[in-house]
């Protein structure tokens, strides 16, 4: 999995990080359990400072995506929760809500949720 | 100090020979540009003219360094040549740093720019940095026969004083393991888009530069242990210049071979315009990277794959590096009063006096035992003191005398042997002027005081 950020981007690079180390999960780019590289590595080669990519593991560890362990390194944890929780529910409808109010069209606003959602289950049974 | 003559003409040489304007790593004096944009004329200009000022300076000081070889100079060559090996390491700086400013100015001027927002790394790369290198074992392995001239001072039952040389060894070796990690790691100048690519040329590159690394580790330690050696066999001096021009021309080898190894890599994986260059802005002042706004101590150096140095504006490498410039300026001003001030002998009534630095003594006349005026050259081995062209003092272990304290001018080969008894050791005590006349004159006064005590 490859993880590209963006300078000059508005937003912050760590939140980059954490969003695409998100969308590699969530297509199966990355598996449960799969170790991360090591948070003075990786600023290394993407040539940023390494308290960045310490906070995107920071706010992955407290969202639940990764855990980080002194003697084992960074993983992917690799026994998600059966359930989500209410509060990911919640910011899940707020978001869902969002693209409603900001369209006419919520047939076609549903259709391409489907669709994303279908991409990104496809991606995770190929991989 | 006896060599001083040689290593100063081997240094002004190797500089003026390697020169330091190169187009290497996307870089010249530390300066990033494009292979198309070095091989520009105004650049190769500036090259043209970096080797002239450098070739200049390097005639200049080797003319100067001759001077010293002339008979006005006796009894200021140490200081003469140890002046000029110092001045010269700061001025071969200035045609480099000229061009380090000439070449930045260039590149604004003709909006050279490679600045780029874009980052990307591999996460499958990333995670394997540092696995196909030789392990870090190895490296502390070899460190560990740095301790061998230790262990042979024990095992032939040297004094301290030669015992503390070669402690030192593998206590400043000790970086040379610790920096490993850091020397072998290195962003990949590409990401290919089959990440298996990446990673072959990844692997590939760390085995280099590790196996570079052993290498170059091991000439470390086996010149040191080779020196030590040499110095407790009591080497002729031109065997401790081979011997250093022998690891010279090793470590260049060995650091020939490998950026040339990684060069042929980088080029078997990528074509050049594939590369990704890279221009961290970056603040040097005089050499030393000075950043406000960079939170880290230990920043990678400017120049490609050269390791880590200090950000000099963090407070630590505040204090680190105002230690180590009081310690340089210390030892150079230590090293000048060696070899500017005379030593002096002054008798009194019931004493006799030698005054030098650190090395001064005194003796009541009382335990002399026996006074001699001899013709003699001094061979031996320098054991704790200061040994230069012109003149030699401290503790010495010589032919025909064994331990000695030795205050001696080398030009003149006549001095007064002083017997002292059996509690002092050493107890021979030699000293002698610069001319014949003058230690003769004081010869005179010693014996007399001695013989009126």
């Amino acid at each position: 999995m490859k993880i590209s950020i963006d300078l000059a981007a508005e937003t912050p690079i760590y939140q980059q990080i954490r969003d695409q180390i998100i969308l590699g999960v969530g297509r199966g780019e990355l598996a449960y359990g799969e170790n991360l590289p090591s948070a003075r590595q990786l600023a290394e080669d993407l040539g940023i400072n390494p308290m960045t990519v310490n906070k995107a593991y920071q706010t992955l560890k407290q969202e639940g995506i990764i855990v980080v362990d002194r003697r084992t390194g960074t993983k992917v944890r690799n026994n998600p929760e059966h359930m989500l929780e209410s509060e990911y529910l919640q910011r899940l409808e707020i978001m869902l809500a969002e693209g409603l109010a900001k369209t006419t069209d919520p047939q076609q606003f549903q259709l391409i949720v489907k669709e994303l959602l279908e991409k990104l289950v496809e991606g995770r049974e190929h991989s | 100090m006896m060599n001083l003559f040689f290593i100063g003409l081997i240094i002004i040489l190797t500089i003026t020979i390697i020169g330091g304007a190169q187009y290497q790593n996307f870089q010249i004096a530390g300066v990033v540009l494009a292979p198309e944009h070095a091989a520009d004329p105004a650049v190769s200009h500036l090259q043209k003219r970096f080797r002239q000022q450098q070739m200049g300076l390097g005639a200049v000081f080797i003319g100067l360094f001759l001077i010293s070889g002339l008979d006005f100079m006796r009894g200021w060559r140490d200081f003469w040549q140890i002046l000029l090996l110092f001045a010269y390491i700061i001025v071969a700086f200035i045609p480099f740093y000229r061009l380090n400013q000439h070449l930045n100015e260039l590149k604004k001027a003709k909006g050279w720019v490679y600045q780029s927002n874009k980052r990307q790394a591999d996460l499958s790369v990333t995670r394997e940095k540092g696995k196909a290198a030789p392990a870090k074992r190895w490296v502390w392995l070899i460190w560990l026969l740095t301790w061998i001239p230790l262990i042979i001072s024990f095992l032939s039952d040297q004094s301290w004083e030669v015992r503390l040389p070669a402690l030192i060894i593998p206590i400043v070796l000790v970086v040379l393991p610790l920096t490993y990690p850091m020397a072998i790691r290195s962003r990949t100048p590409f990401t290919a888009e089959d990440s298996e690519v990446t990673k072959t040329y990844m692997r590939r590159f760390e085995r280099i530069h590790g196996l570079g690394y052993v290498a170059l580790m091991l000439c470390v330690s086996l010149f040191f242990i080779g020196l030590f050696l040499m110095m407790l066999q009591n080497p002729s001096s031109s065997l401790t210049i081979v011997w250093t021009l022998l690891f010279l021309a090793a470590l260049t080898a060995i650091m020939v071979i490998t950026f040339r190894q990684s060069r042929t890599l980088l080029k078997e994986f990528t074509q050049p315009e594939d590369w990704q260059i890279n221009d961290t802005p970056t603040k040097f002042v005089w050499g030393v990277y000075y950043n406000q706004e960079d939170p880290r101590l230990f920043v990678p150096k400017q120049v490609y794959g050269m390791g880590t140095t200090i950000n000099a504006a963090h407070p630590a490498g505040k204090v680190i590096l105002g230690v180590t410039g009081i310690f340089i300026v210390g030892l150079i001003v230590w090293v000048l009063i060696m070899t500017l001030i005379n030593f002096q002998i002054n008798i009194t009534a019931d004493t006799v006096a030698v005054q030098a630095p650190m090395y001064g003594f005194e003796v009541p006349l009382a335990d002399i035992e026996r006074i001699e005026l001899t013709q003699s050259g001094l061979d031996g081995n320098r054991t704790n003191g200061y040994g230069g062209q012109d003149k030699s003092y401290g503790y010495f272990t010589l032919e025909n005398y064994g331990s000695t304290r030795l205050f001696v001018y080398t030009e003149n080969d006549w001095h007064i042997d002083i017997l002292l008894d059996a509690s002092y050791d050493p107890q021979w005590l030699i000293y002698n002027e610069q001319t014949l006349e003058e230690t003769e004159a004081v010869y005179q006064e010693l014996v007399e005081a001695w013989e009126n005590q």
